[in-house]
């Protein structure tokens, strides 16, 4: 295993390039008030990380990537500290979408969007949850019909993040609605500039738009698109989604607000000798101590070969709880500051967001009721509810 | 979560199965009825499986291995609810052999090794020991020391410095108190000129020992909480309402998930605590915060889910008969041994970033 560059120098590497091409938070565009800027300076340092040798860590070499392992992430994961990573515009095509491709796409697929992915000539979207099709995302109706060797989409779906500054997704599509709806779901890679979609932006709770509603009217995809078997999808989308809870029980992609931002919040506001004040810094400390734990032993379950699976619902509710936490906590220290400053004060604003931005949390990637029904169920063994629409085909069910 | 390999599988083993054999919820209530601990049971421990002798070097009579070993032994106690005198007596054996080489630890950890003598440990917080030591003898009132009913010793340990006063000798008043945790006696001791012997005053050791102290404990939390889970969902399981088993009703089947949610973090930050207890040369400071982040997290998390199992279990779980109390009990009482709750969370706002807040409150 000579050849496999060590953790030492690899450290080196990424210091070295984060010292000279690193953007530090300060510096990079406002994801809230110039979201197109933001994007275009995050494809840009993935591209520079690219071309530095630094993208796709534990990527095979043959697509790419790196072909090193958790450790190496986890180095460069210390090494990114303070700079900005642009995490939330690559999580969904790095964290999520090549990690399905790598495991059930075509060698074909692989070559032509893998390494399109590293260099972020291509910023991918998760085309999954529709109006109708929620927690039960297995219910949704987006229908592909068969066309001869292709297939014509017609649907809507929705939440579906930085769609509109994705250049391809992966969509999740009912291809056969005469078997029951876990049976009859096909996923596919689509080209989101393809003739037929229309992508609309939805305003967020915090006024940022990050997330879509995405129309597709007959969207033609050719059998190339086919991402796993046909009728496959749903094994494909919950491989997607156990990745999901992965990524989302990773701190780093969680809330705007650190538990440092509040710690510092305190100390300027002169509350530092306020023992509830110490109390509830205390308590956070634990709580966030709680999550970075967690995604470590969920990483080393990976670097074993282990399938964390269900155990991400863990760290999931963990960090979500301690983002809400740590929000309302620097809600609490700040007062009334916290909800009205001034127009100058570029700062002003985030002890708001933060608030604001926690409830998503609990929502993104499955709500919390889901997580725990996953844990009842599959950690613990518990018998599950019982259901009406097991066996019955799709068309007959009621919706 | 590396700190446990596979030989760790092999003790786990051989301790549960002993302990479910002779210790199972009759034998726990009939002991607790009895006061004290089953020593027929501690006599098999220590001859059969040498368990209070697991850490100690193997020139004072024990088998050299480490604390990671005796986390396993703790996470069963832990799970049986066991009244035993193993948490304390090892707890002040490690304290005799960290504080380096004496006479006291030379006279002493044999027979602690063997199982045939046992000691307690008082933490004292810092700048507030509760005794004090002039001219070789120990002046002071010990409020609640844990097991100190039926101990052999006594190890006094305040930050700077530390005792072993021999309880059975001079000087020495001990009176059992009345404790919530039916399965740990507490007494309160009055030393009153009681002879003692000095342990070296330099070195970080009084630091682990309160370390330690906290980590142990959590140990043993980890384990109660991981059989009241396990209680639960077997219960969940097979009981019936309303047509179908209540652990397929999702009120119930995410109180199960939300304990499950509770137990795992602990865990994690308990092992992470032992991980860093077990490296040579982790800071006193990262171990300070790592162990009283174990404590807070094991202790509610423990808490938390001996509540809950009585809401899972309902009436029958609020009955004498039924284990859930005393699992409840040790809980609430464990969560308070050796100066925990006192400070623990000034100390973590410390860790967090902030100034320490003055004398510890």
């Amino acid at each position: 295993m000579s050849s496999v560059e060590d953790l030492a120098g690899f450290r080196r590497r990424c210091a070295a390039w984060f010292a000279a091409s690193g953007r530090r938070p300060d510096t990079v565009p406002h994801r809230s008030r110039e979201p197109g800027a933001y994007v275009a300076a995050a494809r840009e340092n993935q591209r520079a990380l690219h071309a530095a040798g630094l993208a796709g860590i534990t990527w095979p070499t043959a697509h790419g990537g790196l072909g090193l392992g958790p450790d190496h992430r986890r180095v460069f994961d210390e090494e990114s500290g303070g700079y900005e990573t642009f995490s939330d515009v690559f999580a969904i095509g790095l964290g999520m979408c090549g990690p399905v491709l790598l495991t059930l796409g075509t060698e074909e697929q692989r070559r032509r969007h893998l390494p399109a992915m590293l260099a972020a000539d291509e910023v991918w979207c998760q085309l999954f949850s529709e109006p109708g099709a929620g927690s039960d995302l297995a219910s949704l109706s987006t229908a592909a019909v068969a066309d001869r060797s292709c297939w014509v989409v017609n649907g809507q779906k929705v939440w579906t993040t930085f769609a509109h500054h994705s250049d391809r997704g992966l969509l999740l599509a009912r291809t056969d609605p005469d078997v029951p709806k876990h049976r009859g779901l096909t996923m596919f890679v689509v080209d989101m500039a393809a003739r037929g979609i229309t992508t609309r932006p939805l305003r967020q709770a915090t006024g940022d738009a990050e997330f879509n509603e995405v129309f597709l009217d007959d969207v033609r995809l050719g059998p190339d698109d086919v991402v796993g078997e046909v009728g496959g999808g749903w094994s494909a989308a919950t491989l997607m989604l156990a990745n999901e809870r992965v990524a989302l029980s990773d701190n780093p992609i969680g809330s705007p607000v650190t538990l440092d931002a509040v710690v510092d919040l305190v100390r300027r506001s002169g509350r530092a000798g306020d023992p509830l004040v110490r109390r509830a810094i205390g308590e956070a400390y634990v709580a966030q101590r709680q999550v970075d734990l967690f995604a470590r032993r969920i990483a080393a379950e990976v670097r074993v070969g282990n399938d964390p699976g269900s155990l991400a619902s863990i760290g999931k509710l963990a960090a979500a709880r301690a983002a809400r936490q740590v929000a309302a906590l620097a809600l609490e220290v700040a007062g009334p500051a916290a909800v009205a400053w001034d127009p100058d004060d570029v700062d002003g604003g985030l002890w708001a967001y933060g608030e604001l931005y926690a409830p998503s949390l609990s929502i993104a990637g499955g709500t919390e009721q889901i997580q725990r029904t996953i844990l009842g169920e599959r950690v613990l063994g518990l018998p599950r509810e019982p259901r009406t629409d097991g066996d019955v085909p799709f068309r007959d069910l009621r919706r | 979560m590396t700190v446990y390999a596979d030989e760790h599988d092999e003790l786990r083993s051989a301790v549960r199965r002993l302990l479910e054999k002779s210790a199972e919820g009759a034998a726990v209530r009939a002991t607790v009825a009895a006061g004290g601990y089953d020593t027929a049971l501690w006599r098999r421990m220590s001859d059969e499986l040498g368990l209070p002798g697991l850490a100690i070097a193997e020139e004072h009579g024990g088998s050299g291995y480490g604390i990671v070993e005796l986390a396993v032994v703790l996470e069963e106690i832990g799970r049986a609810c066991l009244p035993s005198p193993f948490l304390s007596t090892v707890l002040a054996a490690w304290t005799l052999e960290a504080a380096g080489p004496s006479d006291v630890a030379a006279d002493l950890l044999p027979s602690l090794a063997a199982g045939r003598q046992a000691a307690a440990v008082h933490v004292g917080a810092a700048g507030r020991p509760g005794w004090t030591l002039e001219h070789g003898r120990v002046r002071g009132v010990l409020p609640h020391v844990a097991d100190g009913t039926a101990a052999d010793h006594l190890v006094l340990v305040a930050p700077g410095g530390g005792a072993v006063v021999d309880l059975r000798g001079p000087g020495v008043a001990r009176s059992e108190l009345e404790t919530m945790d039916l399965t740990r006696d507490q007494a309160r001791i009055t030393l009153t000129d009681a002879p003692a012997r000095v342990l070296p005053a330099d070195g970080t050791w009084a630091g682990r020992t309160t370390a330690l102290a906290a980590v142990m404990v959590a140990c043993e939390q980890v384990g109660g909480a991981e059989r009241v889970l396990e209680m639960s969902t077997a219960y969940a399981r097979e009981r019936v309402q309303f047509g179908r088993a209540i652990g397929s009703f999702q009120a119930v089947k995410h109180l199960l998930a939300d304990m499950l949610v509770e137990l795992e973090l602990a865990r994690t930050v308990q092992r992470h605590a032992l991980e860093l207890l077990d490296a040579a040369g982790t800071e006193p400071a990262a171990l300070d915060a790592a162990a009283r982040s174990a404590r807070v997290a094991c202790s509610r998390a423990f808490a938390r889910l001996t509540s809950d199992t009585i809401r899972v279990h309902g009436g029958i779980g609020y009955t004498w008969e039924h284990d859930a109390h005393l699992y409840f009990r040790r809980a609430r009482a464990s969560a308070v041994l050796f100066g925990g709750g006192a400070d623990d969370l000034d100390r973590l706002a410390v860790a967090a970033g902030l100034a320490p807040g003055g004398e510890a409150r």
